[in-house]
Protein backbone atom coordinates (compact mmCIF):
# COMPACT_ATOMS: atom_id res chain seq x y z
CA UNK A 1 0.00 0.00 0.00
CA UNK A 2 2.35 2.68 -1.10
CA UNK A 3 1.06 6.24 -1.12
CA UNK A 4 1.37 6.47 -4.88
CA UNK A 5 -1.36 3.87 -5.46
CA UNK A 6 -3.95 5.89 -3.60
CA UNK A 7 -2.80 9.26 -4.82
CA UNK A 8 -5.49 11.90 -5.09
CA UNK A 9 -3.99 13.35 -8.25
CA UNK A 10 -4.39 10.07 -10.13
CA UNK A 11 -8.00 9.72 -8.96
CA UNK A 12 -8.87 13.22 -10.15
CA UNK A 13 -7.24 12.53 -13.52
CA UNK A 14 -9.16 9.25 -13.91
CA UNK A 15 -12.42 10.95 -12.90
CA UNK A 16 -11.98 13.67 -15.52
CA UNK A 17 -11.20 11.05 -18.16
CA UNK A 18 -14.30 9.08 -17.20
CA UNK A 19 -16.51 12.14 -17.52
CA UNK A 20 -14.87 13.17 -20.80
CA UNK A 21 -15.37 9.83 -22.52
CA UNK A 22 -18.92 9.56 -21.15
CA UNK A 23 -19.71 12.87 -22.83
CA UNK A 24 -17.91 11.67 -25.99
CA UNK A 25 -20.21 8.64 -26.01
CA UNK A 26 -23.20 10.96 -25.92
CA UNK A 27 -22.36 13.49 -28.55
CA UNK A 28 -21.55 10.77 -31.07
CA UNK A 29 -25.17 9.54 -31.14
CA UNK A 30 -26.81 12.41 -33.08
CA UNK A 31 -23.93 12.53 -35.59
CA UNK A 32 -25.64 9.97 -37.81
CA UNK A 33 -22.69 7.62 -38.16
CA UNK A 34 -23.38 4.23 -39.77
CA UNK A 35 -24.89 1.84 -37.22
CA UNK A 36 -21.95 -0.53 -36.87
CA UNK A 37 -19.42 2.29 -36.47
CA UNK A 38 -21.55 3.99 -33.83
CA UNK A 39 -21.99 0.72 -31.92
CA UNK A 40 -18.28 -0.06 -32.13
CA UNK A 41 -17.46 3.41 -30.80
CA UNK A 42 -19.94 3.06 -27.91
CA UNK A 43 -18.61 -0.38 -26.94
CA UNK A 44 -14.99 0.79 -27.07
CA UNK A 45 -15.89 3.70 -24.81
CA UNK A 46 -17.59 1.34 -22.35
CA UNK A 47 -14.53 -0.93 -22.30
CA UNK A 48 -12.25 2.08 -21.75
CA UNK A 49 -14.41 3.27 -18.86
CA UNK A 50 -14.51 -0.22 -17.35
CA UNK A 51 -10.75 -0.50 -17.74
CA UNK A 52 -10.14 2.84 -16.01
CA UNK A 53 -12.41 1.95 -13.10
CA UNK A 54 -10.90 -1.50 -12.59
CA UNK A 55 -7.29 -0.43 -13.09
CA UNK A 56 -7.23 2.76 -11.01
CA UNK A 57 -10.30 3.02 -8.76
CA UNK A 58 -10.10 -0.67 -7.84
CA UNK A 59 -6.31 -0.42 -8.39
CA UNK A 60 -6.08 -3.87 -9.88
CA UNK A 61 -3.23 -2.47 -11.97
CA UNK A 62 -1.05 -2.32 -8.89
CA UNK A 63 -1.84 -5.80 -7.59
CA UNK A 64 0.26 -8.91 -8.02
CA UNK A 65 0.06 -10.52 -11.46
CA UNK A 66 -1.44 -13.73 -10.04
CA UNK A 67 -4.40 -11.73 -8.69
CA UNK A 68 -4.81 -9.80 -11.95
CA UNK A 69 -4.98 -13.04 -13.93
CA UNK A 70 -7.32 -14.79 -11.50
CA UNK A 71 -9.75 -11.87 -11.81
CA UNK A 72 -9.52 -11.06 -15.50
CA UNK A 73 -9.18 -14.47 -17.17
CA UNK A 74 -12.56 -15.87 -15.99
CA UNK A 75 -14.24 -12.87 -17.62
CA UNK A 76 -13.44 -14.45 -21.00
CA UNK A 77 -16.34 -16.82 -20.22
CA UNK A 78 -18.77 -13.87 -20.24
CA UNK A 79 -17.52 -12.82 -23.67
CA UNK A 80 -17.81 -16.43 -24.83
CA UNK A 81 -21.41 -16.64 -23.61
CA UNK A 82 -22.34 -13.38 -25.29
CA UNK A 83 -20.70 -14.39 -28.57
CA UNK A 84 -22.34 -17.84 -28.49
CA UNK A 85 -25.82 -16.46 -27.78
CA UNK A 86 -25.57 -13.66 -30.32
CA UNK A 87 -24.28 -16.08 -32.96
CA UNK A 88 -27.07 -18.51 -32.18
CA UNK A 89 -29.63 -15.73 -32.23
CA UNK A 90 -28.56 -14.25 -35.55
CA UNK A 91 -28.00 -17.45 -37.51
CA UNK A 92 -30.76 -19.87 -36.55
CA UNK A 93 -33.83 -17.80 -35.96
CA UNK A 94 -33.66 -15.41 -38.86
CA UNK B 1 6.05 -31.39 19.18
CA UNK B 2 9.38 -32.94 18.41
CA UNK B 3 12.04 -31.16 16.49
CA UNK B 4 11.33 -32.89 13.15
CA UNK B 5 7.63 -32.01 13.25
CA UNK B 6 8.48 -28.38 13.92
CA UNK B 7 10.86 -28.35 10.96
CA UNK B 8 8.23 -30.01 8.76
CA UNK B 9 5.65 -27.43 9.83
CA UNK B 10 8.08 -24.65 9.07
CA UNK B 11 8.79 -26.08 5.62
CA UNK B 12 5.10 -26.25 4.78
CA UNK B 13 4.45 -22.73 5.96
CA UNK B 14 7.33 -21.41 3.91
CA UNK B 15 6.18 -23.04 0.68
CA UNK B 16 4.18 -20.90 -1.74
CA UNK B 17 0.76 -22.47 -1.00
CA UNK B 18 1.46 -23.76 2.53
CA UNK B 19 -0.59 -21.13 4.30
CA UNK B 20 2.23 -18.97 5.56
CA UNK B 21 2.32 -16.70 2.52
CA UNK B 22 -0.27 -14.77 0.59
CA UNK B 23 0.15 -16.06 -3.00
CA UNK B 24 -2.08 -13.33 -4.38
CA UNK B 25 -0.46 -10.60 -2.37
CA UNK B 26 -3.71 -9.58 -0.65
CA UNK B 27 -5.47 -10.51 2.57
CA UNK B 28 -8.18 -13.15 2.45
CA UNK B 29 -10.87 -10.53 3.03
CA UNK B 30 -9.89 -8.57 -0.03
CA UNK B 31 -9.43 -11.72 -2.09
CA UNK B 32 -12.90 -12.94 -1.15
CA UNK B 33 -14.38 -9.62 -2.25
CA UNK B 34 -12.62 -9.99 -5.59
CA UNK B 35 -13.96 -13.54 -5.98
CA UNK B 36 -17.44 -12.27 -5.15
CA UNK B 37 -17.05 -9.52 -7.73
CA UNK B 38 -16.08 -12.05 -10.40
CA UNK B 39 -19.11 -14.21 -9.58
CA UNK B 40 -21.35 -11.14 -9.63
CA UNK B 41 -19.86 -10.15 -12.97
CA UNK B 42 -21.00 -13.56 -14.24
CA UNK B 43 -24.53 -12.86 -13.06
CA UNK B 44 -24.68 -9.51 -14.80
CA UNK B 45 -22.86 -10.93 -17.82
CA UNK B 46 -25.53 -13.62 -18.10
CA UNK B 47 -28.27 -10.99 -17.81
CA UNK B 48 -26.75 -8.84 -20.52
CA UNK B 49 -26.00 -11.80 -22.81
CA UNK B 50 -29.59 -13.02 -22.46
CA UNK B 51 -30.78 -9.48 -23.19
CA UNK B 52 -28.62 -9.51 -26.33
CA UNK B 53 -30.15 -12.80 -27.43
CA UNK B 54 -33.70 -11.50 -26.85
CA UNK B 55 -32.91 -8.36 -28.74
CA UNK B 56 -31.43 -9.97 -31.84
CA UNK B 57 -34.20 -12.59 -32.00
CA UNK B 58 -37.06 -10.08 -31.58
CA UNK B 59 -38.77 -8.71 -34.66
CA UNK B 60 -37.93 -5.19 -33.55
CA UNK B 61 -36.75 -3.30 -30.52
CA UNK B 62 -38.03 0.00 -29.12
CA UNK B 63 -35.80 3.02 -29.61
CA UNK B 64 -34.59 3.88 -26.11
CA UNK B 65 -34.15 7.50 -27.21
CA UNK B 66 -37.92 7.62 -27.64
CA UNK B 67 -38.80 5.71 -24.46
CA UNK B 68 -36.57 7.41 -21.91
CA UNK B 69 -37.36 11.04 -22.48
CA UNK B 70 -38.74 12.05 -19.08
CA UNK B 71 -36.91 14.56 -16.95
CA UNK B 72 -38.42 15.93 -13.75
CA UNK B 73 -39.41 19.60 -13.40
CA UNK B 74 -38.32 20.82 -16.85
CA UNK B 75 -41.58 20.05 -18.64
CA UNK B 76 -40.05 19.19 -22.02
CA UNK B 77 -38.89 15.88 -23.39
CA UNK B 78 -35.17 15.31 -23.07
CA UNK B 79 -34.08 12.01 -24.60
CA UNK B 80 -31.65 10.12 -22.40
CA UNK B 81 -30.66 13.24 -20.43
CA UNK B 82 -31.93 11.80 -17.16
CA UNK B 83 -30.01 8.55 -17.59
CA UNK B 84 -26.91 10.54 -18.48
CA UNK B 85 -27.29 12.46 -15.25
CA UNK B 86 -27.63 9.20 -13.31
CA UNK B 87 -24.43 7.92 -14.92
CA UNK B 88 -22.69 11.15 -14.02
CA UNK B 89 -23.81 10.88 -10.39
CA UNK B 90 -22.65 7.27 -10.06
CA UNK B 91 -19.24 8.02 -11.58
CA UNK B 92 -18.86 10.92 -9.15
CA UNK B 93 -19.80 8.71 -6.20
CA UNK B 94 -17.19 6.19 -7.34
CA UNK B 95 -14.68 9.04 -7.38
CA UNK B 96 -15.55 10.17 -3.84
CA UNK B 97 -15.29 6.53 -2.74
CA UNK B 98 -11.74 6.40 -4.11
CA UNK B 99 -10.97 9.60 -2.19
CA UNK B 100 -12.42 8.06 0.99
CA UNK B 101 -10.07 5.08 0.62
CA UNK B 102 -7.21 7.45 -0.07
CA UNK B 103 -8.00 9.52 3.05
CA UNK B 104 -8.46 6.45 5.26
CA UNK B 105 -5.01 5.15 4.31
CA UNK B 106 -3.62 8.48 5.46
CA UNK B 107 -5.46 7.89 8.76
CA UNK B 108 -7.49 11.01 8.14
CA UNK B 109 -10.73 9.96 9.84
CA UNK B 110 -12.66 13.19 9.32
CA UNK B 111 -11.89 13.34 5.63
CA UNK B 112 -12.63 9.65 5.12
CA UNK B 113 -15.98 10.15 6.83
CA UNK B 114 -16.74 13.20 4.70
CA UNK B 115 -16.06 11.36 1.45
CA UNK B 116 -17.97 8.28 2.60
CA UNK B 117 -20.89 10.60 3.32
CA UNK B 118 -20.65 12.08 -0.18
CA UNK B 119 -20.57 8.58 -1.66
CA UNK B 120 -23.69 7.61 0.28
CA UNK B 121 -25.34 10.82 -0.89
CA UNK B 122 -24.49 10.07 -4.53
CA UNK B 123 -25.77 6.51 -4.25
CA UNK B 124 -28.99 7.69 -2.62
CA UNK B 125 -29.62 10.24 -5.36
CA UNK B 126 -29.00 7.52 -7.94
CA UNK B 127 -31.55 5.22 -6.27
CA UNK B 128 -34.11 8.03 -6.13
CA UNK B 129 -33.53 8.72 -9.83
CA UNK B 130 -34.12 5.07 -10.55
CA UNK B 131 -37.35 5.17 -8.55
CA UNK B 132 -38.42 8.13 -10.68
CA UNK B 133 -37.57 6.29 -13.88
CA UNK B 134 -39.39 3.14 -12.81
CA UNK B 135 -42.38 5.21 -11.72
CA UNK B 136 -42.42 6.89 -15.10
CA UNK B 137 -42.11 3.76 -17.22
CA UNK B 138 -44.73 1.93 -15.13
CA UNK B 139 -46.98 4.96 -15.49
CA UNK B 140 -46.52 4.66 -19.27
CA UNK B 141 -47.94 1.15 -19.01
CA UNK B 142 -44.86 -1.08 -18.88
CA UNK B 143 -45.06 -4.33 -16.92
CA UNK B 144 -42.98 -7.50 -16.79
CA UNK B 145 -45.11 -9.05 -19.53
CA UNK B 146 -46.28 -6.16 -21.69
CA UNK B 147 -45.53 -2.58 -22.64
CA UNK B 148 -46.86 0.03 -25.06
CA UNK B 149 -43.78 -0.20 -27.32
CA UNK B 150 -44.68 -3.61 -28.66
CA UNK B 151 -41.88 -5.93 -27.56
CA UNK B 152 -42.81 -7.47 -24.16
CA UNK B 153 -39.22 -8.59 -23.52
CA UNK B 154 -38.10 -4.97 -23.65
CA UNK B 155 -39.70 -4.03 -20.35
CA UNK B 156 -39.04 -7.48 -18.85
CA UNK B 157 -35.29 -7.13 -19.41
CA UNK B 158 -35.42 -3.47 -18.34
CA UNK B 159 -36.98 -4.31 -14.97
CA UNK B 160 -34.76 -7.34 -14.39
CA UNK B 161 -31.45 -5.69 -15.26
CA UNK B 162 -31.94 -2.23 -13.78
CA UNK B 163 -33.77 -3.77 -10.82
CA UNK B 164 -30.95 -6.15 -10.09
CA UNK B 165 -28.46 -3.33 -10.40
CA UNK B 166 -30.59 -1.13 -8.15
CA UNK B 167 -30.61 -3.88 -5.55
CA UNK B 168 -26.82 -3.83 -5.67
CA UNK B 169 -26.79 -0.07 -5.17
CA UNK B 170 -29.13 -0.47 -2.21
CA UNK B 171 -26.95 -3.19 -0.64
CA UNK B 172 -23.94 -0.99 -1.29
CA UNK B 173 -25.60 1.91 0.53
CA UNK B 174 -26.24 -0.30 3.56
CA UNK B 175 -22.63 -1.54 3.54
CA UNK B 176 -21.34 2.02 3.14
CA UNK B 177 -23.45 3.24 6.04
CA UNK B 178 -22.16 0.45 8.29
CA UNK B 179 -18.59 1.22 7.21
CA UNK B 180 -19.05 4.95 7.83
CA UNK B 181 -20.34 4.22 11.35
CA UNK B 182 -17.35 1.97 11.98
CA UNK B 183 -14.98 4.70 10.80
CA UNK B 184 -16.77 7.19 13.03
CA UNK B 185 -16.48 4.96 16.08
CA UNK B 186 -12.79 4.37 15.42
CA UNK B 187 -13.18 0.66 14.70
CA UNK B 188 -10.54 0.59 11.95
CA UNK B 189 -8.22 2.85 13.91
CA UNK B 190 -8.27 0.42 16.84
CA UNK B 191 -7.71 -2.48 14.50
CA UNK B 192 -4.81 -0.66 12.92
CA UNK B 193 -6.01 -1.20 9.36
CA UNK B 194 -8.46 0.63 7.15
CA UNK B 195 -8.71 -2.29 4.74
CA UNK B 196 -12.44 -2.62 5.45
CA UNK B 197 -13.04 0.74 3.79
CA UNK B 198 -11.06 -0.36 0.75
CA UNK B 199 -13.04 -3.62 0.46
CA UNK B 200 -16.41 -1.84 0.56
CA UNK B 201 -14.87 0.54 -1.98
CA UNK B 202 -14.14 -2.38 -4.30
CA UNK B 203 -17.80 -3.37 -4.15
CA UNK B 204 -18.97 0.17 -4.82
CA UNK B 205 -16.67 0.61 -7.81
CA UNK B 206 -18.00 -2.66 -9.15
CA UNK B 207 -21.57 -1.37 -8.91
CA UNK B 208 -20.44 1.66 -10.90
CA UNK B 209 -18.69 -0.61 -13.40
CA UNK B 210 -21.85 -2.66 -13.95
CA UNK B 211 -23.82 0.52 -14.56
CA UNK B 212 -21.34 1.56 -17.27
CA UNK B 213 -22.17 -1.64 -19.15
CA UNK B 214 -25.91 -1.60 -18.43
CA UNK B 215 -26.03 2.01 -19.58
CA UNK B 216 -24.07 1.19 -22.74
CA UNK B 217 -25.85 -1.98 -23.80
CA UNK B 218 -29.35 -1.22 -22.65
CA UNK B 219 -29.68 2.50 -23.22
CA UNK B 220 -27.12 3.63 -25.78
CA UNK B 221 -26.92 0.76 -28.27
Amino acid sequence: MSKQEHSKKVYIKVWIWLLAITIAGFIVSPLGLPGWLHNLFIVIIALMKGGLIVAYFMHLKFERLSLIYSILLPLILIVALAVALLYEGTTRFL
Amino acid sequence: MNHDAVLEQKKIMESEWGGGKAPFGVSWRKYMMWIFIVSDAFTFGAFLAAYGLFRVTSAGWPDTYEVFTAFPFIGVEAPMLFVAMMTFILICSSFTMALAVSASYKNDRTKALKFLGLTILGGSIFILCQVYEWYHIIHDGATMTSNPWGVPLFSATFFMITGFHGLHVLSGLILLTITALKVKRGFYERRGSYEGVEIVGLYWHFVDLVWVFVFTFFYLL
